[in-house]
Parts: structure tokens; sequence; C-alpha cells
């Protein structure tokens, strides 16, 4: 490479640089763009907790056994389970964008999140949390229109006989 | 002005930051000669790497508070770059590098310096052959002198991999060059 050509690429950046036409975006572009990237992780790691809940509730509720596995695929919500791996994706995406994500084993971090969203899903199923949701909850409007299911006059979830 | 040349990158950028845009200037100077030949490396085309490390520059320059003051500036100007260029290479994606199949024999105990000394006189008439991700991995390691470390940042890949990375970059780096030889 020439010197000419040095001189040339420093010159026309700094004479950019010193008329103005070059300018550096300001903080708060930045500051505001990690939090909306933070948010949007933090509200995709929720909306996998939910919807992960809101299977396990399903699964919980309907009881595993042969003879049903017809009536539980034909109202298992297959949309749950697509949202969830779009979420995957979408906080994955998120979380490239952190520095620290790939000083870290991308595995790890995919399994971790896998775990805790399981482990806090187990836990609000334990503590019956996904009941009282569905009662007055996020879950109350939820359509449960199938041949499955049908709510009690308590307001009780209840398999149809 | 010479007061600042014995300042480090980053407490220029600081002060470029804060309104002294001239000092812009200084890491132009520092950098300019290193990412045109960490460009050079990667395209082979003098035009395309004017092209990208002025770009580069000026990309830097608008994102200047977006860059983290605690980090290595160094590492983040070559990831602008190296981005950069690999825009370019995804552009002109037709061309075709030479795919050697070949066993990781892990078992190899290469010597380390003897192993550098050569790859360095050889490695120009190779690296032309490789394809990106290890001709990049190579030009890093052995003729920019980057660390482990700071190739993690550049690539943004965990220590690991860089280590996976190189080491069959310098198999296939020298297959290349037995096959050139012969």
């Amino acid at each position: 490479m020439s010197n000419t050509n040095e001189l040339e690429i420093n010159n026309l950046i700094m004479n950019k640089v010193k008329s103005g036409e070059l300018k550096m975006k300001p903080k708060w572009y930045f500051i505001t763009g990690s939090i909306i990237s933070f948010i949007g992780l933090i509200g995709s790691l929720f909306g996998l907790i939910f919807l992960t809940n809101l299977t396990m509730f399903i699964i919980h509720k309907k009881g595993p056994g042969i003879g049903r596995i017809n009536s539980m695929l034909e109202s298992f919500p297959i949309w749950i389970p697509i949202l969830a791996v779009l979420f995957i994706i979408a906080g994955y995406t998120l979380l490239r964008r952190y520095e620290f994500s790939y000083k870290k084993n991308r595995y790890i971090i995919i399994a971790s999140i896998i775990t805790a969203i399981l482990i806090s899903s187990l836990i609000i199923n334990l503590l019956g949390l996904d009941e009282i949701w569905f009662k007055r909850g996020p879950m109350r409007n939820i359509d449960w229109n199938s041949n499955v299911y049908k709510i009690g006059k308590n307001n009780n979830l209840h398999r149809r006989n | 002005m010479d007061e600042f040349k014995n300042k480090s990158d980053e407490e220029i950028i600081d002060m470029v930051r804060k309104g002294n845009k001239d000092l812009y200037t200084y890491i132009i100077d520092r950098y300019e000669d290193k990412l045109k030949r960490y460009a050079n490396y990667m395209l082979r085309d003098e035009h395309k790497v004017n092209d990208v490390v002025q770009d580069s520059f000026i990309k830097a320059f608008i994102n200047l508070n977006g860059f983290n003051i605690k980090m290595i500036f160094s590492s983040w100007i070559y990831r602008i770059v190296h981005n950069e260029v690999m825009n370019i290479i995804n552009k002109y994606k037709n061309t075709t590098y030479l795919d050697i199949n070949m066993d990781y024999d892990s078992n190899i105990d290469i010597e380390d310096e003897y192993v550098k000394e050569k790859l360095i006189s050889d490695t120009h008439k190779c690296l032309d052959k490789m394809k990106p991700m290890y001709r990049e991995i190579i030009s890093l390691y052995y003729l920019d002198n980057k660390s482990y470390e700071e190739i993690s940042d550049i690539l943004r890949i965990p220590l690991g991999t860089v280590a996976v990375r190189l080491k069959r970059a310098k198999l296939i780096m020298r297959k290349i060059c037995q096959t050139q030889m012969n």
C-alpha cells in the first residue's frame, strides 16, 4: 500500500469528520438499543416459561394413557411448541448480541436456558400457580373448546366423560 | 500533539467521544496499515481492501459511542473489518476453495515454533486456496500475532473454538502447501 493511499484515507475521513458530514450516533441510541434487546430477551424467557407451563398444565390435567393418545393429539396445542421453538431462536439471536455470549459455550447457554425454563415451569406447576392463572390469571381467556375439557360450575377444569 | 502518541487507544477514543474529534486521526494512523494487511490476506484486491478499511473507519467513528471503553479497541475495530470483509466475500461467493478431505489425526504433535516460521514463509502462497474461515484465523494468529483471546473477541467465537479451528487450519494449510510443493 502506498503512502499516498494512507494519506488519502486519513485526509478523506478527517475532512468528513471536521466538516460534520460524519457524525457519531448519540449515546442514548445505544442505551435504548440495549434496553430494548434486554426487555426482548426477558420477554422471550417469560413467554417460554408461560407456554411450557401451559403445556405441563394440559398434560397434567389430561394425564397420560395409551387410550387417550388420539384425544391428546386432537386437543394438544401444537402452536405452543412451535412458538416455544421460535422464542428459543429469537432469544438466542438476542443473546448473541451481548458481548459475553460468545465467550461461553453456546450449547451450555441453550441447555441452561431450557433447564431454567423447565424448572421454573415445574415449580409453577407444583405450587399450583397455574391453577390460579387458569381461574383468574393470564390463562383465563383461553378457549378450551375441545372434546376433552369442560369448565365446571366452580370454574374448575374437568375431563369430559 | 505529540503528547497523544503515548496515550492508549481507549484513552484517545474517550477524548474523541468527549468532543476532541481531531484525535481520531491518531487512531487511523495506528490501525490503517494493520487493517489493510489483514483485509488484504482475506481479499487480495487493493481496491476492495482500501474500500473496506475506509468504510470500517467511518463505521467505527459513527458507532464510537457504542464502544465499551473497558474493552480492547483493537479487537473492536478488527471485528468491524471482519464484518466488512465477510460481506464482500459473501457477495462474491462463487470463488472456489481447495477442500481437502483429511483425517484430523490429533496424535501428531506439531512443533509450534517450527510451524510458525514455516507458515510465515509459505503463507502467502497457500492462503488464497483456503476457505475464508481458516484463512482468517491463520492470518490473525500468525501474521497479525493476535492472541487466542483477541481472536475470540474479533471472530466472536469461544476460546475452545479458536483452538480447534486454528488446529484444523494448520493441518489444512500444511496439506495445501505440501500439495503445492509436489
